[in-house]
């Protein structure tokens, strides 16, 4: 299916209020990108499972869920593809900074678990109803998110120089 | 008891530091523990071409407490670090550690941005012997292995009492 | 299982430090007895935190550090990520580039599974295949050390080319390698793979069904063990793989059923059969006309606005780089993710160490090869 045709099919059995819009290539200020689809961040979960389960969709393979900062929001990007069609969509959920919540995927396809903690853990976005909620490479007592853009850099953990003195300050910016 | 005679009959006279130093020397066990890339480059420098046994040092024990040499191969993370001085607490005396790579003399590559790295394995427990590289060559590990025996060769045990 | 005699419970720790998870992994481990009833894994003890250091290095200075990732097969992470900027940038590699591509790519795929096999029978017991297999590991060592330089972390791809060129000779000594690795495997294969002991070790151990490895996202040779025939290479062709005739060699469940530990440890016998005869073609395809150059960027100065997702198939399986660009003058990327698959491949170990006894654990964690810095980044 092309992606015209899945954003048409989605929209028709979910509605404007949850599938939001379909960006092609070289659309809405982007030169480059995969086609995609922004959706509702909390329809997550309804929204994969119909996507694994419908016949004519059969996204049965999630490749990768990444998390990005977008300085405002928070966004969750879903790379999916279906090896018994051979198609591949991605889908966007934008969740707001201060309280980033999405629906989890996790009980759809096996691999989300671990790469919905992953985001969690570098990103700080929820995952409603996860089964398995905790950090996966940090230790649970680290602070804050890592991959935030204004995450600053501890000075210590656990008694242990993270960041050494005459370095400080110079850590995380960019050059 | 005269010494006349006795030496003929291929007697060795040696000092007590010597005997106890060429023991130790000569059958370093390092532990078998890999952290990172430059494990790779341990294991090699155990198998077929380098092969660590012309040293005296290939019986790679998996537990500290059987072990004398600890090399710190790879990377060592904040939440590694921990388990880094744990396993060194559990060795017997005497021990050593050969710091393997440039990320565990420094933090490597990872010294500017690096949140979860630890810059420097000698900032948690002592270092002996620092090999650079990233990773360092089989050659490069094999010569560290050297300058130990070196280090352990100057050891006495009249110097130990004396501290 | 029934059991009749009621022992306790019992938690053990396996990891970090042990000889057979394969670098920094911790499992714990809920006992009853000798079965394992339920298994956690704990990760991060080796995370680098390579997505930082992305967003805080321009493109070229990024592949020194995808080197690190997966440190047994650096060439194959080198042009994961260059796929993904010459996406982004548009940028079509010219032929002499992608044909030494593809030569060392291959070459460090063997390599990568020779560690797999070979440490698989180091924790299985087998110790001789391990010392014969790295004898042809370190002549694939010394291949592309005289190519790029380097003996285990090249940096040797780049966006838009290569960072040395080789000579007639070195592709003379490739040929050379390729004929006399054919029955050095054999050897390895005749001594290892129909071993009684291996078999009873691994056959019926850690079985993974089609659907299960689809879901967790099993990918590249665990994937195939479980019986799917998919294959980037020849799936969704990149580079010059359309070029060259090779199987896909496929799980069948030859010693028991399909998807358990010895199917997924014969594909990577068998794919490095597979590997000698792209790189045979290749030899044969490739001219040593024209300049590795041509088609490398002055600078990164015009960088599109955008984001590419492109996956390619790594030793470990396929590997997915994401990358968002602000564009513009943007020495940076704003966002590199890595879908890594041994992280993925991993991930179903909570569900299929249920039930196993603990030594079938080791089986399992070696024939799922993973690579600890791939799995934390």
């Amino acid at each position: 299916m092309t992606p015209e045709e899945i954003f048409d099919k989605l929209k028709e059995k979910f509605g404007e209020g949850k599938i939001l819009r379909l960006t092609l290539p070289s659309q809405n200020g982007f030169d480059v990108c995969d086609p995609f689809i922004d959706v509702e961040p909390l329809a997550m979960t309804e929204l994969a499972d119909f996507l694994k389960h419908d016949k004519d969709l059969a996204f049965d393979q999630c490749c990768c869920i990444s998390g990005v900062d977008l300085k405002d929001d928070l966004q969750v990007v879903y790379h999916l593809f279906s090896m018994s069609k051979l198609h591949k969509i991605c889908i966007k959920a934008t969740a707001k900074r201060d309280n980033p919540i999405v629906g989890t995927t996790a009980h759809t396809w096996g691999v989300a678990n671990w790469l919905e903690r992953e985001t969690w853990d570098m990103f700080g976005i929820k995952f409603k109803d996860h089964p398995d909620h905790r950090r996966i490479l940090l230790e649970e007592d680290w602070e804050g998110f890592p991959l935030r853009k204004d995450y600053k850099f501890p000075r210590f953990w656990r008694g242990m120089e993270v960041t050494p003195e005459e370095e400080e300050g110079t850590y995380g910016t960019q050059d | 008891m005269s010494l006349d005679g006795i030496l003929e009959e291929g007697v060795i006279t040696t000092t007590v530091d010597g005997v106890l130093n060429w023991a130790k020397k000569s059958s370093i066990w390092p532990m078998g523990f890999g952290l990172a890339c430059c494990a790779i480059e341990m294991m090699a420098t155990g198998a077929s071409r380098f092969d660590m046994a012309r040293f005296g040092c290939e019986v790679f024990r998996p537990s500290p407490r059987q072990c004398d040499l600890m090399i710190v191969a790879g990377t060592v993370t904040m939440k590694m670090a921990v388990r880094v001085k744990r396993l060194y607490e559990q060795m017997p005396e005497p021990k050593y550690v050969i710091s393997m790579g440039s990320c565990s003399n420094c933090g490597g590559p990872y010294w500017q941005h690096g949140y979860h790295v630890l810059k420097g394995v000698d900032r948690i427990i002592p270092v002996d012997v620092y090999v650079p590289g990233c990773p360092p060559r089989p050659e490069a590990l094999l010569e560290g292995i050297f300058k130990l025996q070196e280090k352990i060769n100057q050891q006495t045990i009249a110097k130990k009492l004396v501290v | 299982m029934e059991h009749k005699i009621e022992t306790d419970f019992m938690i053990i720790n396996m990891g970090p430090q042990h000889p057979s998870t394969h670098g920094v992994l911790r499992l714990e481990l809920k006992t009853d007895g000798e079965i394992v009833m339920a298994c956690r894994p704990f990760l991060g003890y080796l995370h680098r935190c390579f997505e930082k250091h992305c967003e805080s290095l321009d493109y070229l200075k990024i592949i020194p550090f995808t080197d690190r990732m997966d440190y047994l097969a650096s060439m194959n992470n080198n042009w994961a990520f260059c796929i993904a900027i010459e996406k982004l940038m548009g940028i079509k590699v010219s032929e002499k580039c992608e044909y030494l591509r593809v030569i060392v790519g291959e070459l460090n795929r063997i390599a990568s599974h020779i560690i797999a096999f070979g440490t698989f029978g180091l924790d299985i017991g087998a110790f001789t295949p391990f010392l014969l297999a790295f004898i042809q590991r370190e002549k694939i060592f010394d291949l592309l050390e005289e190519a790029s330089g380097a003996r285990m972390l090249y940096n040797y791809i780049w966006v838009g080319g290569v960072a040395r060129d080789v000579d007639g000779d070195w592709l003379k000594k490739t040929k050379k390698f390729c004929q006399e690795f054919k029955p050095a495997l054999d050897e390895v294969d005749e001594l290892l793979s129909l071993n009684k002991i291996f078999v009873e070790r691994t056959a019926n151990v850690g079985v993974v069904t089609k659907e299960m490895a689809i879901s967790y996202g099993f990918t590249g040779p665990n994937l195939r063990g479980s019986g799917v025939n998919w294959d980037l290479r020849k799936n969704e062709p990149y580079s010059l793989y359309t070029k060259f005739d090779f199987n896909i060699p496929v799980g069948a469940g030859e010693q028991g059923q399909v998807g358990d530990c010895w199917d997924r440890y014969i594909i990577r016998i068998r794919e490095c059969r597979e590997s000698i005869k792209i790189i045979e073609q290749a030899l044969e395809g490739i001219s040593l006309e024209g300049d590795i150059y041509e088609t490398v960027p002055k600078n990164f100065n015009k960088m599109p606005k955008g984001e590419v997702y492109a996956r390619s198939e790594t030793p470990r399986g396929e590997m997915g780089i994401y990358v968002v660009s602000e564009g513009g003058k943007a020495p940076v990327p704003y966002r590199v993710k890595v879908r890594s698959p041994a992280f993925c491949s991993l991930s179903i170990l909570e569900e299929i160490c249920k039930g196993v006894m603990i030594s079938d654990v080791i089986a399992i964690l070696g024939s799922v090869d993973i690579v600890l810095g791939e799995v934390d980044r």
